[in-house]
């Protein structure tokens, strides 16, 4: 036994053996640079989703100015429970003059329902958007502010997934396009136009690759909705500095939108839960912020 | 074997990671028995490329590492921007991580010597990029390496 053993190990393909040897030496080089823990990973994949968005910017010659930064740092929202006023973000200016808000981590509330609300990964605002705040007794016993941003607002609501994708991630990412954005019921059976100018329609971001059946899946997609699907990020960002030309996009225009403030006060403790029975209102040409 | 270099890669990840990475190559060493025990015809094609069982093993265990562990840092720490987000001014995640010049420069170290080495060896990102051993069976038999 142990002879066979020895014999298999002998006859080892010696690019398999190089392979080892080196991986070996590059495991324990770096193993403290690349240990991440997974939603550590799954922020890293999302950042680099916002640094390729701000690229795509960059190629378009818009004037991209990052606000409140703290010491030369900027402050990334992890998560909806934070005060997105005291993060970072990204103001983006074309030369049509309007101007827009890149941020990260920001509740939506939904135009279908007032408490349809949910966090894209990142989202594009209207310039003048304003962040809402308001106490909700179902939300942290309503001790805690409740942050988030009329759909009205919204320009385009991205999602990032570091993952392989697969065909529900795909036809889910619609549930979000069409709850985060007021102009969506406008055009639903329409494809956004196709070029390298304008913003990034609505846009999942895939880190693994696409199998031929799933291109095919994504192209119809696209087709019917004004969306992106890019897979692939996994390569870098400049994946999708590559697909430019070939990317959905919502002309610059003027950004119009200008946010009411909404001042939602904390419900009595009493107080029975509203029944959902509004109903959904109805979508006007000059609801599409762009 | 490729489980040495499973081993060998994973044994410093956080044990969630780990149990995806552990997850994942199984998923995909299983697939290889099924598809050998079927005399599939992209294996055999992938072994007439040269891509011999032992081979096959060792980039199943590599496609994963990258898939899930390197994978998502090449999308932050390889992505510059004009305004110098991510580089003269980094970004904080928290507590967690900064992506920066000098603050990700340990993480660049790590992800350039992955691609030197990976690509010393003949092995084409795209396929560690792969989701199923099937697609990564085709391209090996195809030679292909996703340009399209």
């Amino acid at each position: 036994m142990a002879a066979n053993s020895k014999r298999t190990a002998g006859s080892k393909d010696p690019w398999v053996l190089e392979v080892e040897r080196e991986m070996a030496a590059f495991a324990a080089r770096h193993a403290k640079d690349y240990v991440f823990r997974d939603r550590e990973l799954a922020g890293a994949f999302e950042i680099g989703c916002f640094l390729s968005l701000i690229a795509d910017y960059d190629r378009q010659k818009a004037t991209v100015t990052l606000h409140n930064l703290d010491a030369n740092e900027f402050r990334y929202l992890t998560t909806p429970n934070g005060n997105p006023r005291n993060f970072s973000f990204v103001e983006v200016r074309t030369i049509t003059g309007g101007f827009w808000q890149l941020r990260q981590q920001v509740r939506v509330r939904s135009h279908l329902h007032k408490d349809i609300t949910f966090t894209p990964d990142i989202v594009l605002l209207d310039g003048a958007a304003t962040i809402n705040e308001n106490k909700d007794i179902d939300y942290a016993n309503g001790n805690r502010a409740f942050f988030s941003v009329s759909a009205d607002a919204v320009v385009a609501a991205h999602e990032c997934k570091s993952m392989t994708g697969f065909p529900e991630l795909y036809v889910s990412f619609l549930g979000m396009f069409l709850a985060a954005h007021k102009w969506a019921g406008a055009r639903v059976g329409t494809s956004a136009i196709q070029g390298d100018v304008g913003h990034l329609a609505p846009t999942l971001f895939v880190g693994g690759e696409a199998s031929n059946l799933h291109r095919k899946i994504i192209a119809a997609l696209q087709e019917v909705y004004p969306i992106n699907i890019v897979t692939s990020l996994h390569r870098g960002g400049w994946v999708l500095i590559k697909r430019a030309k070939l990317l959905r996009r919502l002309p610059f225009g003027v950004a119009t939108h200008s946010a009411s403030v909404t001042t939602v006060r904390a419900p009595p403790r009493r107080l029975v839960r509203p029944s959902s029975t509004k109903t959904q209102p109805k979508i006007k040409d000059a609801d599409i912020p762009f | 074997m490729s489980e040495a270099l499973r081993r060998v890669l994973s044994k410093e990840l956080h044990y969630k990671v780990r149990n995806g990475f552990d997850r994942s190559c199984e998923a995909m060493l299983r697939e290889l028995r099924y598809l050998q025990e079927r005399n599939d015809r992209r294996l055999g094609t992938a072994i007439g490329a040269g891509w011999t069982l032992e081979r096959v093993k060792v980039l199943i265990v590599l496609n994963c590492f990258h898939r899930l562990v390197l994978g998502p840092l090449e999308a932050a720490y390889l992505t510059g921007s004009r305004s110098g987000l991510g580089t003269k001014v980094p970004i904080k995640y928290g507590n967690s991580f900064t992506v920066g010049r000098d603050e990700g420069a340990g993480v660049r170290n790590a992800l350039y010597a992955f691609e030197g080495i990976v690509k010393g060896k003949g092995i084409r990102t795209y396929w560690l990029n792969v989701p199923r051993l099937s697609d990564l069976l085709f391209a090996l038999g195809q030679n292909d390496g996703g340009e399209q």
